[in-house]
């Protein structure tokens, strides 16, 4: 807060730019205005619905391909290097050939976006898989737990907390890029917003439009913060007993 | 006391002094011998393109040099980028487009101008930009009904600039707005996959990239820039602070530049133009050769006229907040005679 009003006096009394730090209030009032006039809110859809479709796409393969290759040592001997080998690339530095293979419309968007969103959700899983011990699957399969069950019952809770942890770092990940790639390519969605106030110097709706993005960011890890409460309850209570 | 010989002496001296005095008092006057330029560093901002060729010209042929100046040039991503440089003075001088983010920039209190013209759409000579689209695809739009709902493919920056007044000035002709149409931005190396796939229907292209899309597609040329906006301003050269405010250093800049240009403008004619443009843009020199070269104006005046209809249009269009008078954006103290 402090700081919010240092800023505000220094670019009032024109100490920093104005052209490119604008005063807080001046932030906020185009906020509102982009707000009342819809400009922020159709933005925002075009975004929400890329990331979604992307995570949606990437973090389920992800997530399948992560189970079976903390499941099985065969998939993984196959899977590992090609995962160690894309993995590290600059998702964005794909996007020409993504574009070439995918074409120019959504698609492309969404397949650079699940790209983003498939590593984090595909290693964590399979870290969480391969995390049970030799004991619980020992135990499980003298009980008769196969198949299904044996996932229904054992895997996926044993796993879920480092699951949820990875589709956390999906989800901001594929915001990042969601963004990016809209700053590059797109003619809607909030990157886009923000690449057209940059290129008409109007700073104060770049300022806005981050003001968006990280209530997107901070919206989307509190649903999946109170999915995890719910799905893993103990957490919470370690959480609120401060061991976690 | 002094000695009567020591008295002559002084006298004697004192004499000479007088004498020498007077002399110099009667001697014509001579101006001062002209003190050499000391050498001044500049940042020059920069990108890969035909436009920025008189910077490269003006740097490996001596030109900066010549007026004493140390040129850093300074490769920048866009010219968006480029217009908050100078605005922050990280640059002193560079080619800009034309765009709406200049004009507001200034507005709110942005100190650099434009001080000399740059690349400009000339009617007399070659194309360097325009719209492109395949043969087929070319045939279709000689019927004015077959433009409505096309795509348009353009560079990542869109048709802020000078671009858009041109695309709808291609509308108007149709009797449409740029709301009939659907452009796609596009990294220039896509485009030529987009028209052949048919995901874009034409392709707003500028060189080297339009010499390239025509020989890879067999694409052809449906409009060029020049048909559309004779005449019209693209780019300018912006000062920034320091070199309005120091406008002996400025007048240098300028004089190098525009000394580039009278080299430039020989185009690939001249084998040092297409050396100096093949190294600082890593295009092959035979591209280089055929590829057009943009004019520019040897008195470095910039068409205003063009400049206010591309701020009238950036109004209509929600892009600028106002049309800015002349004196606002622009320093006439440097162009040339």
């Amino acid at each position: 807060m402090a700081a919010l009003v240092a800023w505000e006096l220094a670019a009032r009394a024109d100490m920093i730019s104005p052209l490119f730090f604008p005063a807080p209030s001046a932030i906020l009032a185009t906020f509102w205005r982009m707000l009342i006039r819809g400009e922020l809110v159709v933005a925002t859809g075009y975004t929400l619905a890329r990331l979604s479709a992307g995570l949606l796409l990437g973090g389920a393969l992800g997530l399948v391909l992560g189970l079976l290759m903390g499941w099985s040592s065969a998939a993984r001997a196959l899977a590992e290097p090609v995962v160690a080998a894309v993995h590290p690339l600059p998702k964005l530095a794909l996007l020409p050939l993504v574009l070439i293979l995918f074409g120019i419309g959504e698609q492309s968007k969404v397949v650079l976006i699940a790209l983003t969103a498939f590593f984090p959700l595909l290693i964590n899983t399979t870290a969480g898989v391969r995390q049970i011990d030799a004991h619980t699957w020992e135990v499980a399969r003298h009980y008769g737990a196969r198949g299904w069950m044996l996932l229904r019952r054992v895997v996926w809770p044993a796993s879920l907390p480092l699951v949820l942890t990875g589709a956390q770092l999906s989800l901001n990940a594929a915001l990042v890029v969601t963004v990016a790639v809209e700053l590059l390519s797109a003619q809607q969605g909030l990157g886009a917003t923000i690449w057209l106030a940059w290129q008409t110097l109007r700073t104060e709706e770049m300022y806005a439009t981050l003001i968006v993005i990280a209530l997107v960011g901070m919206l989307s890890n509190l649903v999946l913060v109170r999915l995890e409460h719910r799905l893993i309850p103990r957490k919470r209570k370690d959480e609120s007993d401060g061991r976690a | 006391m002094v000695a009567p010989d020591r008295s002559r002496l002084l006298k004697r001296l004192c004499l000479a002094v007088l004498l020498v005095i007077l002399l110099a008092a009667c001697a014509p006057v001579k101006p001062p011998a002209a003190a050499p330029e000391a050498t001044a560093k500049i940042k020059v901002g920069v990108q890969p393109f035909i436009g920025y060729a008189p910077f490269f010209i003006a740097q490996d042929a001596g030109y900066f040099a010549r007026h004493g100046i140390e040129a850093e040039l300074i490769e920048s991503k866009s010219s968006d980028e480029i217009v908050t440089q100078l605005m922050q003075g990280d640059l002193d001088m560079a080619n800009f487009a034309i765009t709406p983010g200049f004009f507001n920039g200034v507005a709110k209190g942005g100190t650099a101008k434009a001080v000399l013209g740059g690349s400009r759409w000339d009617p007399n000579q070659c194309a360097p930009s325009g719209l492109v689209a395949l043969p087929q695809q070319a045939a279709q739009l000689k019927d004015p009904a077959n433009w409505k709902g096309i795509k348009i493919g353009t560079d990542p920056v869109g048709l802020q600039s000078m671009y858009g007044l041109f695309v709808a000035g291609v509308l108007k002709q149709q009797g449409l707005t740029l709301a009939d149409i659907e452009t796609v931005r596009l990294p220039p190396a896509a485009t030529i996959d987009a028209l052949e796939s048919g995901a874009i229907n034409v392709a707003q292209v500028n060189e080297p990239w339009l010499t390239r899309v025509k020989d890879k597609t067999g694409a052809i040329l449906v409009v060029g820039t020049p048909e559309i906006a004779p005449n019209g301003q693209l780019t300018m050269i912006g000062f920034s602070p320091r070199l309005l405010q120091d406008s002996e250093l400025g007048k240098r800049a300028a004089a190098a530049f525009l000394e580039a240009v009278k080299q430039y403008g020989e185009g690939s004619a001249n084998a040092q133009n297409v050396e100096i443009f093949a190294k600082y843009t890593k295009l092959e020199p035979a591209l280089v050769k055929q590829i057009c070269w943009p004019a520019m104006p040897l008195d470095g005046i910039a068409n205003l006229d063009s400049v206010a209809a591309f701020q009238a249009w950036a109004v209509a269009q929600g892009l600028q907040d106002r049309v800015l008078e002349q004196s606002e954006y622009w320093d006439g103290r440097f162009v040339g005679e």
